[in-house]
């Protein structure tokens, strides 16, 4: 049970799960009055690493299908995005602006893929998660959504294919049965949230 | 080549599909050429057509409305699709 203040315990036991470290419970002594406060663990809910569903070398294996078709289509929006950065499980993408600026770099972490979407943000171009957007930067669809969800942790896409979408609308929108759809391929995924940036407004 | 004609190259999925159009055509009709070159015949709900610069284009209009008249490039890809708030 979260608590919040000064309790009244000496021992703190923590439970991993099983594969996080051989030892599946640690017992930690701490002093009477230390205080235990409920972190707020929304960003990259089950990306971090007590959430590594996905066999890394099975991650790994998507995560080479994912670099080669960018690789292989790369070349044909090289005035409208760019590879910023590709490290396992992180693929960075410059987003431009009609003169060539970057805009801000678009986030995908492909660490559960294709067990579950990317889950995509956006970075300043000095790497720092945005906080706050021009609020006229994304573009609203034609049914006035912009397809972000805000928290103090950043701005993160929230449309078909990425990880917010799926876990939220889970129940009617499984990702299982998206997946393989082309309109979920690395490539349109980057194009579609390209998008959703009015590429003509600096931040 | 007759001047009221010229070609369109449309960039879907990272491949390039060049259309012939007609100046006061729809664009829509060129659209769906590119589409069927691409493997991807039917309805154009959630695609949209846009320039190098971002620019959105009403595929219910003309290539002369959008003063379109020549040799370009158009970038074809589905929107941002469901979800959202």
């Amino acid at each position: 049970m979260p608590v919040e203040g000064v309790c009244n315990i000496s021992e703190l036991r923590i439970r991993f799960p099983p594969g996080v470290l051989r030892v599946s419970n640690i017992t930690l002594p701490i002093p009477s009055n230390f205080l235990i406060k409920n972190i707020l663990r929304t960003r990259h809910p089950k990306i971090n690493s007590d959430y590594l569903l996905l066999d890394e070398k099975v991650s790994r294996e998507y995560f080479r299908k994912v670099v080669k078709e960018i690789e292989e289509n790369k070349d044909s929006y090289e005035k409208i995005w760019k590879v910023k950065e590709i490290f396992f499980p992180n693929v960075f993408i410059d987003v431009l602006s009609p003169k060539g600026d970057v805009l801000l770099i678009i986030s995908l972490n492909l660490r559960n893929y294709n067990y579950y979407p990317p889950q995509v943000g956006f970075l300043t171009p000095d790497k720092s998660l945005i906080l706050s957007f021009k609020p006229d930067v994304v573009i609203q669809d034609d049914e006035g959504r912009r397809h972000l969800i805000a928290d103090n942790q950043g701005a993160w896409v929230c449309m078909p294919g990425t990880y917010k979408y799926h876990n939220w609308y889970f129940d009617i929108d499984r990702w299982e049965l998206d997946r393989y759809n082309p309109d979920n391929s690395i490539v349109n995924l980057i194009n579609r949230l390209v998008n959703m940036i009015d590429r003509t407004k600096e931040l | 080549m007759n001047e009221s004609k010229f070609e369109i190259i449309f960039v879907i999925q990272g491949k390039e599909f060049p259309v012939d159009v007609n100046i006061n055509q729809s664009i829509k009709a060129g659209v769906h050429k590119a589409l069927k070159l691409a493997g991807q015949p039917g309805s154009l709900e959630g695609w949209e057509l846009r320039t190098e610069s971002g620019e959105k284009i009403d595929m219910n209009s003309s290539w002369r409305d959008n003063n379109i008249t020549g040799s370009t490039k158009l970038y074809l890809s589905k929107g941002a699709g469901r979800g959202g708030l």
